[in-house]
Protein backbone atom coordinates (compact mmCIF):
# COMPACT_ATOMS: atom_id res chain seq x y z
CA UNK A 1 0.00 0.00 0.00
CA UNK A 2 1.72 3.60 -0.93
CA UNK A 3 -0.71 4.94 1.98
CA UNK A 4 -0.89 3.50 5.19
CA UNK A 5 -3.66 1.47 6.00
CA UNK A 6 -6.49 3.13 8.13
CA UNK A 7 -6.47 2.39 11.89
CA UNK A 8 -2.34 2.27 11.82
CA UNK A 9 -2.81 5.79 11.48
CA UNK A 10 -3.47 5.75 15.08
CA UNK A 11 -6.39 7.16 17.47
CA UNK A 12 -5.43 9.63 20.08
CA UNK A 13 -7.09 9.45 23.59
CA UNK A 14 -9.61 12.58 23.37
CA UNK A 15 -8.68 13.59 26.54
CA UNK A 16 -5.75 12.66 29.26
CA UNK A 17 -5.74 13.37 32.43
CA UNK A 18 -2.14 12.86 33.56
CA UNK A 19 -0.94 15.52 31.05
CA UNK A 20 -3.87 18.30 32.21
CA UNK A 21 -2.20 17.37 35.96
CA UNK A 22 0.84 17.94 34.66
CA UNK A 23 -0.89 21.40 33.01
CA UNK A 24 -2.20 22.01 36.64
CA UNK A 25 0.73 21.11 38.55
CA UNK A 26 2.60 23.65 36.33
CA UNK A 27 0.89 26.48 36.56
CA UNK A 28 -0.05 25.56 40.38
CA UNK A 29 4.14 26.12 41.05
CA UNK A 30 3.94 29.14 39.89
CA UNK A 31 0.83 30.45 41.52
CA UNK A 32 2.97 29.58 44.77
CA UNK A 33 5.78 30.95 44.06
CA UNK A 34 6.31 34.44 45.98
CA UNK A 35 5.53 37.07 43.61
CA UNK A 36 8.59 38.41 41.76
CA UNK A 37 10.02 41.86 42.76
CA UNK A 38 8.17 44.57 40.35
CA UNK A 39 5.15 42.11 39.00
CA UNK A 40 1.77 43.20 40.71
CA UNK A 41 -0.20 40.14 41.89
CA UNK A 42 -1.98 40.17 38.77
CA UNK A 43 0.92 39.93 36.64
CA UNK A 44 1.94 37.13 38.84
CA UNK A 45 -2.00 35.39 38.08
CA UNK A 46 -0.41 36.41 34.16
CA UNK A 47 2.12 34.64 34.70
CA UNK A 48 0.68 31.80 36.03
CA UNK A 49 -1.88 31.87 32.86
CA UNK A 50 1.31 32.05 30.73
CA UNK A 51 2.47 28.56 31.96
CA UNK A 52 -0.29 27.48 31.85
CA UNK A 53 -1.27 28.47 28.27
CA UNK A 54 2.42 27.37 27.17
CA UNK A 55 1.59 23.76 28.74
CA UNK A 56 -1.47 22.87 27.78
CA UNK A 57 -1.04 23.58 24.29
CA UNK A 58 2.38 21.97 23.95
CA UNK A 59 0.97 18.72 26.23
CA UNK A 60 -2.58 18.77 24.45
CA UNK A 61 -4.20 16.74 27.25
CA UNK A 62 -7.54 17.02 24.55
CA UNK A 63 -7.61 18.11 21.23
CA UNK A 64 -5.60 21.15 20.58
CA UNK A 65 -8.88 23.28 19.54
CA UNK A 66 -10.40 22.18 23.47
CA UNK A 67 -7.26 22.88 25.07
CA UNK A 68 -6.93 26.58 23.48
CA UNK A 69 -10.68 26.64 24.76
CA UNK A 70 -9.40 26.42 28.24
CA UNK A 71 -7.02 29.35 28.06
CA UNK A 72 -9.99 31.84 28.85
CA UNK A 73 -11.54 30.02 31.16
CA UNK A 74 -8.40 29.81 33.00
CA UNK A 75 -7.82 33.47 32.88
CA UNK A 76 -11.07 33.72 34.07
CA UNK A 77 -10.50 31.14 37.35
CA UNK A 78 -7.64 33.11 38.05
CA UNK A 79 -9.09 35.97 38.51
CA UNK A 80 -7.36 37.88 35.66
CA UNK A 81 -10.77 38.76 33.93
CA UNK A 82 -14.43 38.11 33.54
CA UNK A 83 -15.68 36.46 30.91
CA UNK A 84 -16.43 39.49 29.04
CA UNK A 85 -13.12 40.54 28.69
CA UNK A 86 -11.32 37.03 28.59
CA UNK A 87 -13.59 36.15 25.50
CA UNK A 88 -13.44 39.46 23.89
CA UNK A 89 -10.19 38.84 21.73
CA UNK A 90 -11.70 36.18 19.71
CA UNK A 91 -13.86 38.35 18.43
CA UNK A 92 -10.63 40.29 16.70
CA UNK A 93 -11.32 40.96 13.19
CA UNK A 94 -7.66 38.74 12.58
CA UNK A 95 -10.34 35.90 13.36
CA UNK A 96 -12.79 36.46 10.84
CA UNK A 97 -9.79 36.99 8.98
CA UNK A 98 -8.68 33.58 9.10
CA UNK A 99 -12.64 32.65 9.47
CA UNK A 100 -13.25 33.80 5.81
CA UNK A 101 -9.90 32.11 4.59
CA UNK A 102 -11.16 28.87 5.89
CA UNK A 103 -14.31 29.15 3.83
CA UNK A 104 -12.50 30.21 0.55
CA UNK A 105 -10.08 27.04 0.46
CA UNK A 106 -13.59 25.04 1.71
CA UNK A 107 -14.98 26.70 -1.73
CA UNK A 108 -11.80 26.14 -3.75
CA UNK A 109 -12.07 22.46 -2.44
CA UNK A 110 -15.54 21.58 -3.26
CA UNK A 111 -15.36 23.02 -6.75
CA UNK A 112 -11.89 21.11 -7.66
CA UNK A 113 -9.96 24.39 -8.24
CA UNK A 114 -7.19 23.25 -6.38
CA UNK A 115 -7.60 19.93 -7.81
CA UNK A 116 -7.44 21.22 -11.64
CA UNK A 117 -4.56 23.05 -11.11
CA UNK A 118 -3.00 19.95 -10.06
CA UNK A 119 -3.81 18.13 -13.42
CA UNK A 120 -3.02 21.56 -15.37
CA UNK A 121 0.67 20.50 -13.55
CA UNK A 122 0.46 17.10 -14.47
CA UNK A 123 0.28 17.75 -18.13
CA UNK A 124 2.04 20.75 -18.40
CA UNK A 125 5.30 19.44 -17.21
CA UNK A 126 4.62 16.10 -19.40
CA UNK A 127 4.79 13.91 -16.45
CA UNK A 128 8.80 14.76 -15.77
CA UNK A 129 8.71 14.05 -11.99
CA UNK A 130 11.07 16.60 -11.13
CA UNK A 131 8.99 19.51 -13.13
CA UNK A 132 5.88 17.72 -11.95
CA UNK A 133 7.50 18.29 -8.07
CA UNK A 134 8.11 22.02 -8.95
CA UNK A 135 4.88 22.49 -10.30
CA UNK A 136 2.50 21.01 -6.83
CA UNK A 137 4.97 23.03 -4.68
CA UNK A 138 4.19 26.07 -6.73
CA UNK A 139 0.35 25.14 -6.47
CA UNK A 140 0.62 24.78 -2.70
CA UNK A 141 2.68 27.73 -1.78
CA UNK A 142 0.57 29.71 -4.11
CA UNK A 143 -2.28 28.48 -2.84
CA UNK A 144 -1.34 28.79 1.12
CA UNK A 145 -0.40 32.53 0.93
CA UNK A 146 -4.51 33.65 0.58
CA UNK A 147 -6.09 30.32 2.03
CA UNK A 148 -5.16 28.62 5.01
CA UNK A 149 -1.82 26.56 4.48
CA UNK A 150 -3.08 23.33 6.64
CA UNK A 151 -6.73 23.21 4.24
CA UNK A 152 -4.28 23.51 1.00
CA UNK A 153 -2.16 20.62 2.18
CA UNK A 154 -5.31 18.32 2.52
CA UNK A 155 -6.81 18.66 -0.11
CA UNK A 156 -3.40 18.32 -2.68
CA UNK A 157 -2.00 15.10 -0.65
CA UNK A 158 -4.68 12.85 -2.50
CA UNK A 159 -3.78 14.68 -5.72
CA UNK A 160 0.10 13.20 -4.90
CA UNK A 161 -1.07 9.66 -3.98
CA UNK A 162 -2.66 9.36 -7.32
CA UNK A 163 0.19 10.49 -8.92
CA UNK A 164 2.29 8.25 -7.46
CA UNK A 165 -0.15 5.63 -7.97
CA UNK A 166 0.82 5.58 -11.87
CA UNK A 167 4.48 4.83 -11.09
CA UNK A 168 4.81 1.33 -12.23
CA UNK A 169 7.87 0.29 -9.89
CA UNK A 170 6.57 0.18 -6.30
CA UNK A 171 10.01 1.34 -4.52
CA UNK A 172 10.26 4.52 -7.02
CA UNK A 173 6.58 4.97 -6.41
CA UNK A 174 7.01 5.34 -2.61
CA UNK A 175 10.33 7.36 -3.26
CA UNK A 176 8.00 9.69 -5.66
CA UNK A 177 4.95 10.03 -3.17
CA UNK A 178 7.21 10.58 -0.05
CA UNK A 179 8.87 13.66 -2.19
CA UNK A 180 5.80 15.08 -3.43
CA UNK A 181 3.85 14.78 0.05
CA UNK A 182 6.89 16.28 1.52
CA UNK A 183 7.07 18.66 -0.92
CA UNK A 184 3.59 19.85 -0.17
CA UNK A 185 3.94 19.98 3.49
CA UNK A 186 6.28 22.47 2.47
CA UNK A 187 5.35 24.55 0.14
CA UNK A 188 2.55 24.73 2.48
CA UNK A 189 4.36 26.28 5.09
CA UNK A 190 6.50 28.34 2.61
CA UNK A 191 3.10 30.00 0.86
CA UNK A 192 2.30 31.00 4.43
CA UNK A 193 4.71 33.13 5.22
CA UNK A 194 4.00 35.19 2.16
CA UNK A 195 0.58 37.41 3.67
CA UNK A 196 -1.20 37.59 7.32
CA UNK A 197 -3.73 35.27 6.04
CA UNK A 198 -1.20 31.71 5.65
CA UNK A 199 -0.81 30.83 9.29
CA UNK A 200 -2.50 30.79 12.44
CA UNK A 201 0.95 32.24 14.14
CA UNK A 202 1.08 35.18 11.78
CA UNK A 203 -2.35 35.96 12.70
CA UNK A 204 -1.55 36.29 16.38
CA UNK A 205 1.97 37.90 15.20
CA UNK A 206 -0.17 40.87 13.08
CA UNK A 207 -3.40 41.50 15.49
CA UNK A 208 -0.06 42.08 18.19
CA UNK A 209 1.56 43.98 15.99
CA UNK A 210 -1.35 46.19 14.98
CA UNK A 211 -1.99 47.34 18.42
CA UNK A 212 1.00 48.94 19.03
CA UNK A 213 2.06 49.72 15.52
CA UNK A 214 0.02 50.42 12.16
CA UNK A 215 0.38 47.20 10.64
CA UNK A 216 -1.94 45.59 7.54
CA UNK A 217 -2.03 43.07 5.03
CA UNK A 218 0.71 45.11 2.90
CA UNK A 219 2.52 45.27 5.44
CA UNK A 220 3.60 41.98 5.99
CA UNK A 221 3.73 41.04 2.44
CA UNK A 222 6.72 43.58 2.14
CA UNK A 223 8.66 40.98 4.28
CA UNK A 224 6.93 37.68 3.44
CA UNK A 225 6.70 37.47 -0.05
CA UNK A 226 10.24 38.11 -1.15
CA UNK A 227 11.17 35.34 1.84
CA UNK A 228 8.64 32.81 0.08
CA UNK A 229 9.42 33.86 -3.57
CA UNK A 230 12.99 32.43 -2.70
CA UNK A 231 12.72 29.77 -0.53
CA UNK A 232 9.90 27.79 -2.58
CA UNK A 233 12.56 26.91 -6.02
CA UNK A 234 15.34 26.58 -3.62
CA UNK A 235 13.34 24.25 -1.06
CA UNK A 236 12.74 22.57 -4.10
CA UNK A 237 16.36 21.78 -4.73
CA UNK A 238 17.41 21.09 -1.54
CA UNK A 239 14.19 18.20 -1.57
CA UNK A 240 15.50 16.69 -4.19
CA UNK A 241 19.21 16.10 -2.47
CA UNK A 242 17.67 14.89 0.32
CA UNK A 243 15.32 11.81 -1.00
CA UNK A 244 16.57 10.38 -4.10
CA UNK A 245 14.80 11.24 -6.90
CA UNK A 246 13.24 8.64 -8.90
CA UNK A 247 14.41 8.92 -13.27
CA UNK A 248 10.41 8.59 -14.00
CA UNK A 249 7.76 10.59 -16.17
CA UNK A 250 4.55 10.38 -14.93
CA UNK A 251 2.04 8.83 -17.93
CA UNK A 252 -0.53 12.03 -18.29
CA UNK A 253 -3.17 10.70 -20.53
CA UNK A 254 -5.47 9.85 -17.66
CA UNK A 255 -4.68 13.97 -16.64
CA UNK A 256 -5.48 14.80 -20.39
CA UNK A 257 -8.74 12.95 -20.49
CA UNK A 258 -9.51 14.15 -16.86
CA UNK A 259 -9.32 17.85 -18.21
CA UNK A 260 -11.09 16.87 -20.80
CA UNK A 261 -14.20 15.32 -18.49
CA UNK A 262 -14.04 18.18 -16.70
CA UNK A 263 -14.49 20.91 -19.60
CA UNK A 264 -13.73 24.97 -19.23
CA UNK A 265 -13.42 26.69 -16.17
CA UNK A 266 -16.94 27.70 -15.68
CA UNK A 267 -20.28 28.29 -13.65
CA UNK A 268 -19.03 28.05 -10.08
CA UNK A 269 -15.34 27.05 -10.41
CA UNK A 270 -14.88 30.38 -12.57
CA UNK A 271 -17.18 32.14 -9.64
CA UNK A 272 -14.90 30.89 -6.82
CA UNK A 273 -11.41 31.93 -8.72
CA UNK A 274 -12.97 35.34 -9.47
CA UNK A 275 -13.94 36.00 -6.30
CA UNK A 276 -10.57 34.91 -4.17
CA UNK A 277 -9.02 36.71 -6.94
CA UNK A 278 -10.96 40.23 -6.36
CA UNK A 279 -10.57 39.29 -2.36
CA UNK A 280 -6.46 39.27 -2.73
CA UNK A 281 -6.98 42.77 -5.25
CA UNK A 282 -8.69 44.08 -1.94
CA UNK A 283 -6.22 42.80 0.60
CA UNK A 284 -3.80 44.26 -0.75
CA UNK A 285 -5.19 47.87 -2.06
CA UNK A 286 -8.58 48.02 0.57
CA UNK A 287 -6.99 50.50 2.68
CA UNK A 288 -5.95 52.75 -0.06
CA UNK A 289 -9.28 52.73 -2.04
CA UNK A 290 -10.49 53.56 1.61
CA UNK A 291 -8.98 56.69 1.98
CA UNK A 292 -9.06 57.16 -1.84
CA UNK A 293 -12.75 57.80 -1.97
CA UNK A 294 -13.49 58.37 2.00
CA UNK A 295 -14.81 55.43 2.87
CA UNK A 296 -15.83 54.67 6.78
CA UNK A 297 -13.05 53.40 8.45
CA UNK A 298 -11.77 49.79 7.94
CA UNK A 299 -14.59 49.28 5.27
CA UNK A 300 -12.47 47.45 3.49
CA UNK A 301 -10.14 46.06 6.20
CA UNK A 302 -8.90 42.24 5.41
CA UNK A 303 -11.11 40.67 7.88
CA UNK A 304 -14.52 42.69 6.48
CA UNK A 305 -12.94 41.83 2.94
CA UNK A 306 -13.17 37.75 3.76
CA UNK A 307 -16.22 37.67 4.95
CA UNK A 308 -17.57 39.58 2.28
CA UNK A 309 -16.24 37.05 0.40
CA UNK A 310 -17.96 34.34 2.19
CA UNK A 311 -20.97 36.68 1.74
CA UNK A 312 -21.01 36.50 -1.51
CA UNK A 313 -20.31 32.80 -2.20
CA UNK A 314 -23.09 31.83 -0.52
CA UNK A 315 -24.99 34.29 -2.35
CA UNK A 316 -24.54 32.79 -5.83
CA UNK A 317 -25.42 29.26 -3.93
CA UNK A 318 -21.35 28.36 -4.54
CA UNK A 319 -21.20 27.31 -0.84
CA UNK A 320 -23.31 26.85 1.80
CA UNK A 321 -23.86 25.94 5.25
CA UNK A 322 -23.34 22.41 4.77
CA UNK A 323 -19.73 23.14 3.03
CA UNK A 324 -18.92 25.03 5.67
CA UNK A 325 -19.23 22.46 8.48
CA UNK A 326 -16.64 20.84 7.47
CA UNK A 327 -14.39 23.76 7.63
CA UNK A 328 -11.42 23.74 10.28
CA UNK A 329 -12.85 25.54 13.28
CA UNK A 330 -10.23 24.46 15.88
CA UNK A 331 -7.42 26.61 14.52
CA UNK A 332 -9.70 29.93 15.46
CA UNK A 333 -10.18 28.83 18.91
CA UNK A 334 -6.14 28.59 18.72
CA UNK A 335 -5.83 31.98 17.30
CA UNK A 336 -8.20 33.04 20.32
CA UNK A 337 -6.36 31.57 22.74
CA UNK A 338 -2.88 33.14 21.50
CA UNK A 339 -4.66 36.48 21.65
CA UNK A 340 -6.59 36.14 25.13
CA UNK A 341 -2.89 35.52 26.44
CA UNK A 342 -1.32 38.25 25.03
CA UNK A 343 -4.06 40.71 26.08
CA UNK A 344 -3.80 39.30 29.75
CA UNK A 345 -0.34 39.81 29.69
CA UNK A 346 -0.74 43.51 28.17
CA UNK A 347 -3.25 44.49 30.46
CA UNK A 348 -1.66 43.40 34.13
CA UNK A 349 1.46 44.62 33.26
CA UNK A 350 3.25 41.04 32.69
CA UNK A 351 4.52 41.50 29.66
CA UNK A 352 6.25 44.93 30.48
CA UNK A 353 7.90 43.20 33.84
CA UNK A 354 9.08 40.02 31.06
CA UNK A 355 10.34 43.25 29.24
CA UNK A 356 12.08 44.84 32.06
CA UNK A 357 13.52 41.73 32.85
CA UNK A 358 15.12 40.90 29.28
CA UNK A 359 15.53 44.49 27.87
CA UNK A 360 18.74 44.68 29.87
CA UNK A 361 20.14 41.69 28.12
CA UNK A 362 19.74 43.13 24.79
CA UNK A 363 21.57 46.21 25.96
CA UNK A 364 24.65 46.71 23.70
CA UNK A 365 23.97 43.81 21.98
CA UNK A 366 24.30 43.93 18.03
CA UNK A 367 21.21 42.98 16.59
CA UNK A 368 22.86 40.44 14.34
CA UNK A 369 23.23 38.49 17.39
CA UNK A 370 19.81 39.02 18.30
CA UNK A 371 18.26 38.16 15.21
CA UNK A 372 20.50 34.91 15.56
CA UNK A 373 19.26 33.98 18.99
CA UNK A 374 15.55 34.87 17.46
CA UNK A 375 15.52 32.80 14.66
CA UNK A 376 17.70 29.74 15.36
CA UNK A 377 15.31 29.58 18.47
CA UNK A 378 12.45 29.68 16.92
CA UNK A 379 13.47 27.59 13.74
CA UNK A 380 14.64 24.85 16.91
CA UNK A 381 11.33 25.11 19.39
CA UNK A 382 8.63 25.00 16.28
CA UNK A 383 10.09 21.37 15.30
CA UNK A 384 8.98 20.24 18.64
CA UNK A 385 6.07 22.81 19.22
CA UNK A 386 2.97 23.31 16.92
CA UNK A 387 3.95 26.66 15.12
CA UNK A 388 0.66 28.32 15.76
CA UNK A 389 1.30 27.46 19.51
CA UNK A 390 4.58 29.05 19.48
CA UNK A 391 3.58 31.73 17.69
CA UNK A 392 0.93 32.26 20.56
CA UNK A 393 3.26 32.38 23.13
CA UNK A 394 6.29 34.13 21.84
CA UNK A 395 4.01 37.00 20.04
CA UNK A 396 3.21 38.78 23.40
CA UNK A 397 6.36 38.79 24.64
CA UNK A 398 8.47 39.90 22.01
CA UNK A 399 5.64 42.79 20.80
CA UNK A 400 6.45 44.01 24.58
CA UNK A 401 10.06 43.58 24.49
CA UNK A 402 10.50 45.35 21.33
CA UNK A 403 8.71 48.82 23.38
CA UNK A 404 10.73 48.37 26.49
CA UNK A 405 13.84 47.63 24.62
CA UNK A 406 13.80 50.54 22.34
CA UNK A 407 14.28 47.86 19.26
CA UNK A 408 11.07 48.06 16.79
CA UNK A 409 8.64 45.10 17.44
CA UNK A 410 8.65 44.33 13.92
CA UNK A 411 12.29 43.64 13.82
CA UNK A 412 12.32 41.14 16.78
CA UNK A 413 8.81 39.75 15.59
CA UNK A 414 8.78 39.40 12.17
CA UNK A 415 11.66 36.95 11.79
CA UNK A 416 10.82 35.05 14.95
CA UNK A 417 7.54 33.75 13.81
CA UNK A 418 8.24 33.62 10.06
CA UNK A 419 11.04 31.58 10.97
CA UNK A 420 8.28 29.29 13.28
CA UNK A 421 7.04 28.58 9.92
CA UNK A 422 9.61 26.20 9.07
CA UNK A 423 8.27 23.35 11.04
CA UNK A 424 9.61 20.72 9.08
CA UNK A 425 10.96 17.88 11.23
CA UNK A 426 8.51 16.12 13.05
CA UNK A 427 4.49 15.47 13.12
CA UNK A 428 4.16 17.51 16.11
CA UNK A 429 5.85 20.88 14.36
CA UNK A 430 2.77 21.73 12.51
CA UNK A 431 -0.67 20.47 11.24
CA UNK A 432 0.98 20.22 7.81
CA UNK A 433 3.60 18.07 9.18
CA UNK A 434 1.14 16.01 11.29
CA UNK A 435 -1.23 15.26 7.73
CA UNK A 436 2.15 14.00 6.28
CA UNK A 437 2.88 11.73 8.88
CA UNK A 438 -0.62 10.43 9.38
CA UNK A 439 -0.29 9.29 5.40
CA UNK A 440 2.19 6.59 6.60
CA UNK A 441 4.13 7.98 3.22
CA UNK A 442 6.99 9.47 4.70
CA UNK A 443 9.22 7.16 7.24
CA UNK A 444 10.31 9.28 9.73
CA UNK A 445 14.13 9.43 9.87
CA UNK A 446 13.34 10.71 6.25
CA UNK A 447 10.86 13.39 7.84
CA UNK A 448 13.78 14.92 10.30
CA UNK A 449 16.82 14.32 7.00
CA UNK A 450 14.98 16.56 4.59
CA UNK A 451 13.49 18.47 7.77
CA UNK A 452 17.05 19.13 8.50
CA UNK A 453 18.43 19.53 4.52
CA UNK A 454 15.74 22.32 4.01
CA UNK A 455 15.27 23.81 7.12
CA UNK A 456 18.72 25.04 8.21
CA UNK A 457 19.14 26.47 4.89
CA UNK A 458 16.12 28.46 4.96
CA UNK A 459 16.51 29.40 8.74
CA UNK A 460 19.82 31.04 7.29
CA UNK A 461 18.25 32.70 4.83
CA UNK A 462 15.58 34.61 7.16
CA UNK A 463 18.31 35.42 9.10
CA UNK A 464 20.01 36.99 6.52
CA UNK A 465 17.38 38.48 4.58
CA UNK A 466 16.65 40.69 7.81
CA UNK A 467 20.16 41.29 8.54
CA UNK A 468 20.27 42.68 5.28
CA UNK A 469 17.09 44.93 5.25
CA UNK A 470 18.56 45.98 8.74
CA UNK A 471 22.26 47.36 7.44
CA UNK A 472 19.85 48.96 4.73
CA UNK A 473 17.67 50.48 7.13
CA UNK A 474 14.31 48.82 5.68
CA UNK A 475 13.60 47.40 9.00
CA UNK B 1 -28.23 -4.95 -9.57
CA UNK B 2 -25.19 -6.16 -7.76
CA UNK B 3 -23.63 -2.60 -5.21
CA UNK B 4 -20.20 -2.84 -3.38
CA UNK B 5 -20.59 -0.99 -0.03
CA UNK B 6 -17.13 0.03 1.02
CA UNK B 7 -17.46 0.22 4.86
CA UNK B 8 -19.82 -0.52 7.36
CA UNK B 9 -19.94 2.50 9.25
CA UNK B 10 -23.10 5.09 9.74
CA UNK B 11 -23.44 6.27 6.63
CA UNK B 12 -23.25 2.41 5.64
CA UNK B 13 -25.78 1.09 7.68
CA UNK B 14 -28.32 4.01 6.56
CA UNK B 15 -27.50 2.98 2.99
CA UNK B 16 -28.32 -0.81 3.87
CA UNK B 17 -31.59 -0.17 5.37
CA UNK B 18 -32.57 1.51 1.99
CA UNK B 19 -31.06 -0.58 -0.40
CA UNK B 20 -32.37 -4.03 1.64
CA UNK B 21 -36.07 -2.47 0.23
CA UNK B 22 -35.33 -3.87 -3.12
CA UNK B 23 -34.63 -7.61 -3.01
CA UNK B 24 -33.14 -7.85 -6.34
CA UNK B 25 -30.03 -5.87 -5.17
CA UNK B 26 -27.66 -7.96 -4.00
CA UNK B 27 -25.56 -6.25 -1.56
CA UNK B 28 -21.98 -7.15 -1.02
CA UNK B 29 -20.23 -5.25 1.91
CA UNK B 30 -16.30 -4.68 2.97
CA UNK B 31 -14.73 -2.85 5.35
CA UNK B 32 -11.05 -2.60 6.88
CA UNK B 33 -11.49 -4.72 10.36
CA UNK B 34 -13.64 -7.81 10.97
CA UNK B 35 -16.74 -6.34 13.32
CA UNK B 36 -16.88 -2.54 12.16
CA UNK B 37 -20.13 -1.12 13.36
CA UNK B 38 -22.46 -2.69 11.62
CA UNK B 39 -21.39 -5.90 12.95
CA UNK B 40 -21.18 -4.32 15.82
CA UNK B 41 -24.69 -3.14 16.11
CA UNK B 42 -26.58 -6.08 14.85
CA UNK B 43 -27.09 -4.97 11.47
CA UNK B 44 -25.10 -7.43 10.01
CA UNK B 45 -23.37 -10.73 10.75
CA UNK B 46 -20.51 -10.20 9.21
CA UNK B 47 -18.69 -8.70 6.34
CA UNK B 48 -18.34 -10.22 2.93
CA UNK B 49 -14.48 -9.30 2.95
CA UNK B 50 -11.91 -7.41 5.43
CA UNK B 51 -9.94 -5.32 2.87
CA UNK B 52 -8.74 -1.67 2.79
CA UNK B 53 -9.91 -0.07 -0.14
CA UNK B 54 -7.43 2.88 -1.44
CA UNK B 55 -6.66 4.31 -4.94
CA UNK B 56 -4.46 1.87 -5.52
CA UNK B 57 -6.85 -1.40 -5.00
CA UNK B 58 -10.17 -0.11 -5.73
CA UNK B 59 -9.95 -1.43 -9.62
CA UNK B 60 -8.18 -4.60 -8.68
CA UNK B 61 -10.81 -5.58 -6.19
CA UNK B 62 -14.05 -4.00 -8.12
CA UNK B 63 -12.55 -6.56 -11.00
CA UNK B 64 -13.44 -8.93 -8.98
CA UNK B 65 -16.60 -7.77 -7.27
CA UNK B 66 -18.23 -6.93 -10.24
CA UNK B 67 -20.39 -4.22 -8.94
CA UNK B 68 -23.12 -2.14 -10.99
CA UNK B 69 -22.74 0.66 -8.53
CA UNK B 70 -19.98 1.15 -5.50
CA UNK B 71 -21.05 3.35 -2.61
CA UNK B 72 -18.69 4.32 0.05
CA UNK B 73 -18.68 5.20 3.31
CA UNK B 74 -16.58 8.21 4.36
CA UNK B 75 -16.76 7.84 8.17
CA UNK B 76 -13.31 5.57 8.17
CA UNK B 77 -11.14 8.06 6.64
CA UNK B 78 -12.37 10.38 9.37
CA UNK B 79 -12.20 8.23 12.52
CA UNK B 80 -8.21 7.59 11.19
CA UNK B 81 -7.33 10.97 10.19
CA UNK B 82 -10.25 13.51 11.92
CA UNK B 83 -8.07 14.16 15.43
CA UNK B 84 -5.76 15.59 13.52
CA UNK B 85 -5.84 19.20 12.34
CA UNK B 86 -6.65 19.24 8.89
CA UNK B 87 -8.13 15.65 9.02
CA UNK B 88 -11.70 16.06 8.07
CA UNK B 89 -10.73 17.27 4.71
CA UNK B 90 -7.80 15.16 4.40
CA UNK B 91 -10.40 12.04 5.04
CA UNK B 92 -12.36 14.09 2.34
CA UNK B 93 -10.20 14.34 0.10
CA UNK B 94 -8.63 11.12 -0.15
CA UNK B 95 -11.87 9.13 -0.17
CA UNK B 96 -13.17 11.82 -3.21
CA UNK B 97 -9.73 10.61 -4.77
CA UNK B 98 -10.44 6.65 -4.35
CA UNK B 99 -14.00 7.51 -5.99
CA UNK B 100 -12.92 9.30 -9.04
CA UNK B 101 -10.23 7.07 -8.93
CA UNK B 102 -12.87 3.78 -9.89
CA UNK B 103 -13.57 2.36 -13.30
CA UNK B 104 -16.89 2.11 -11.89
CA UNK B 105 -19.50 3.84 -11.08
CA UNK B 106 -18.82 5.33 -7.34
CA UNK B 107 -20.41 7.30 -5.20
CA UNK B 108 -19.53 8.87 -1.74
CA UNK B 109 -22.12 8.68 0.95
Amino acid sequence: MLLQQTGQAGVRKVFDLRRFLYVLALTGAVLLLPTPVGLSPEGHQALALFVFTGSILALTPAPLPISALMVPIAQIALGIDTASGAFAPFSQPVVFLILGSLFLAEALRKHGVTRRLALYVIVATRGHFRALLFGIMLIGGVLSMFVLNTATAAVLIPVAVTIAQRVRQREDAKRALALLILGIGYSASIGSIATIVGSGANVIAAGLLAQVVPFGFLDWMKYGLPIAVVLLPASWLLLMQSIRIPNISIDIQPAIDEIKQLGGVKGPERETVIVLGMAVFLWMTGAQIESALGLPATLLSSAVIAIAAVALLSIEEIVDWNDLRGVNWGVLFVIGAGLTLGDALDKTGASEWFAGLLSPMLEGLPYWLILAVLVGGAFALTQFMNNVTLGAILAPILVTLGGASGISPERLLLPTIIAVSLAYMLPSSSARMTLVAVTGAVEPKDMVRAGLIVGIPSALFIFFFFLGLSYLGAI
Amino acid sequence: MRVWLIGADEDAINALHQLRKNSDIEIIISASEETPLAVQKGVLDKVHFVETVTQVNINQLAHRVRPDLILIDPAEGKRSYGWVDGGMVLADALVHEIARSSDYPCLVL
